[in-house]
């Protein structure tokens, strides 16, 4: 059964600065990704104020975590130097605060485990406060999701819930009707990490969402290449891209280089 | 506290505060169609009649059990009673769960398993009945433990599984477990995971209780 978008949360949070900022105009929108406190809480500060006003529609942010099992190499790899210089939620939450003040939306992803151990109520507060858009949690399936979400909300920061290649259609109904800001949508079945070429089954699957939601979609995962944005354009309304731009930050290069590149293919 | 009732029975997927399935959505269909399996699986008195005959020809079973009266001694006094799993084929308890799931991810028509391992006997346990039942077999180990148990990784090898250095991390079975469920994550379409303990998404917990609860349906 197809949701009636007039009654889904989805619909009601007209306020939403993500869902306005990641619709697609024409042209496809760009979220790049960087995880806090890689390669150091310093550079990590001016990396993402660089890319707050490099164009991109919105900002992840990743908050490190021990055990990252959505993440492919690169990610895995930041998250692990970013722990072991000694980063923190709270010290993500800060550099979140400070790129958020550029004026781009940020989202901040990480696992369930630090946001427990964070106390979800108190998370849910600091990052409002912090000016923080929305919430990812890739472990976080909607059977398991209240109450974090419930508090999430409570701070009017946007839950977005991420569909999968493997997700049955009933699913994705109820997916989208949890979902606020905009609806993730995993492109190949795997984990993160720039991927050549992405899945045949995309566009159906983007298709797929759209007819359950009014909300923006999002693709992720695998996403690194001016032609993928291409590819995207007409069957999303963003494109996310995380591993290519952490690779150039490990390399200690400008990755907004990547983002001018990506966002010419992408009008 | 916890009740009891929750202790025996999962309750959406639930042992009181502990358990749920917290995994990415990519698995979230698949732990639902194995929850569905299981149930009906262990219900199946074909499959139950099948699992006795592996437990008795290929593991081993019953163990049996007896008297440490030198131990009892040392100790002042106490009964000490062993109930020896180290008699099981391969050594160790985890052949029980390893024989119970490996029928059903046949049964799920699943060729390729994977698993996850600390010191390695769960590892050798699932190699073991990989190599018994025509499965593909590999298995995520940290490279600290490889290190430490070099001699159940040549006994995986032997028995034809691949066995991969999980280097992420702390390199212990935390991470292996996290490497395991990436590869799931890629393959979930053809690949059962073999979970060896009490831990993982349900209904994993639940399954691996049902299936090592033999060792204490065997007492008297």
């Amino acid at each position: 059964m197809v949701a009636d978008p007039g009654r889904s949360p989805a619909a009601t949070s007209n306020k939403s600065r993500l869902a306005s900022a990641l619709k697609a105009d024409g042209d496809l929108k760009l979220v790049g990704y960087m995880m806090a406190g890689h390669p150091n809480r310093k550079r990590s500060i001016e990396v993402g104020k660089r890319l707050a006003t490099s164009g991109i529609a919105a900002l992840e942010i990743g908050i490190p975590f021990s055990d990252p099992l959505a993440d492919g190499p690169v990610i895995q790899h930041a998250g692990q130097t970013a722990l072991e210089h000694g980063m923190t939620v709270g010290g993500a939450l800060e550099i979140a605060a400070a790129v958020a003040s550029e004026g781009v939306p940020v989202v901040l992803m990480t696992y369930i485990n630090p946001i427990l151990a964070h106390d979800p109520r108190r998370f849910a507060a600091e990052a409002a406060q912090a000016g923080v858009a929305g919430v990812i949690v890739p472990d976080l399936p909607v059977e398991e999701s209240e109450p974090v979400v419930g508090w999430l909300r409570s701070t009017s920061l946007d839950t977005i819930f991420l569909v999968a290649p493997t997700t049955s259609e009933d699913r994705v109904e109820s997916i989208c009707s949890h979902s606020t800001g905009f609806v993730y949508c995993v492109t190949l079945t795997g984990v993160t990490g720039a991927r050549k070429e992405l899945p045949d089954g995309m566009k159906d699957m983007l298709a797929t969402v759209r007819r359950h939601t009014s909300l923006p979609v999002a693709a992720g995962f695998g996403i690194s290449r001016p032609e993928h944005m291409k590819a995207l354009r007409g069957s999303a309304d963003a494109a996310v891209v995380g591993s290519a731009i952490v690779s150039e930050i490990d390399r200690g290069g400008d990755p907004t280089t990547l983002v001018k590149e990506l966002l010419k293919a992408c009008r | 506290m916890i009740a009891r009732s929750a202790l025996t029975h999962p309750v959406d997927g639930r042992f009181g505060t502990f358990g749920g399935q917290y995994v990415p959505e990519t698995l979230m269909g698949a732990l639902v169609e194995l929850e569905r399996v299981w149930h009906e699986t262990k219900a199946d008195g074909q499959f139950q009649l099948e699992l006795a005959g592996h437990r008795h020809a290929f593991i081993g079973r019953p163990t049996p059990i007896y008297a440490a009266t030198r131990l009892a001694e040392h100790f002042g006094g106490a009964h000490i009673h062993l109930k020896r799993e180290d008699l099981c084929h391969t050594g160790a308890h985890k052949l029980n769960n390893a024989v119970g799931q490996a029928l059903l991810a046949m049964r799920m028509g699943k060729k390729r398993v994977i698993a996850e391992t600390g010191a390695g006997q769960h590892g050798v346990a699932t190699a073991t009945v990989c190599a018994r039942f025509g499965l593909e077999c590999t298995v995520y180990m940290g490279g600290e433990d490889m290190r430490r148990q070099s001699m159940n990784v040549r006994r995986m090898k032997l028995l034809g599984a691949e066995v991969v250095e999980v280097k992420s991390g702390t390199r212990t079975l935390k991470d292996a477990i996290s490497e395991a469920i990436r590869d799931w994550v890629t393959n979930v379409e053809t690949t059962y995971y073999i979970i060896g303990s009490v831990v993982g998404p349900h209904p994993y917990p639940e399954m691996v209780r049902d299936l090592q609860r033999v060792i204490g349906d065997e007492r008297g």
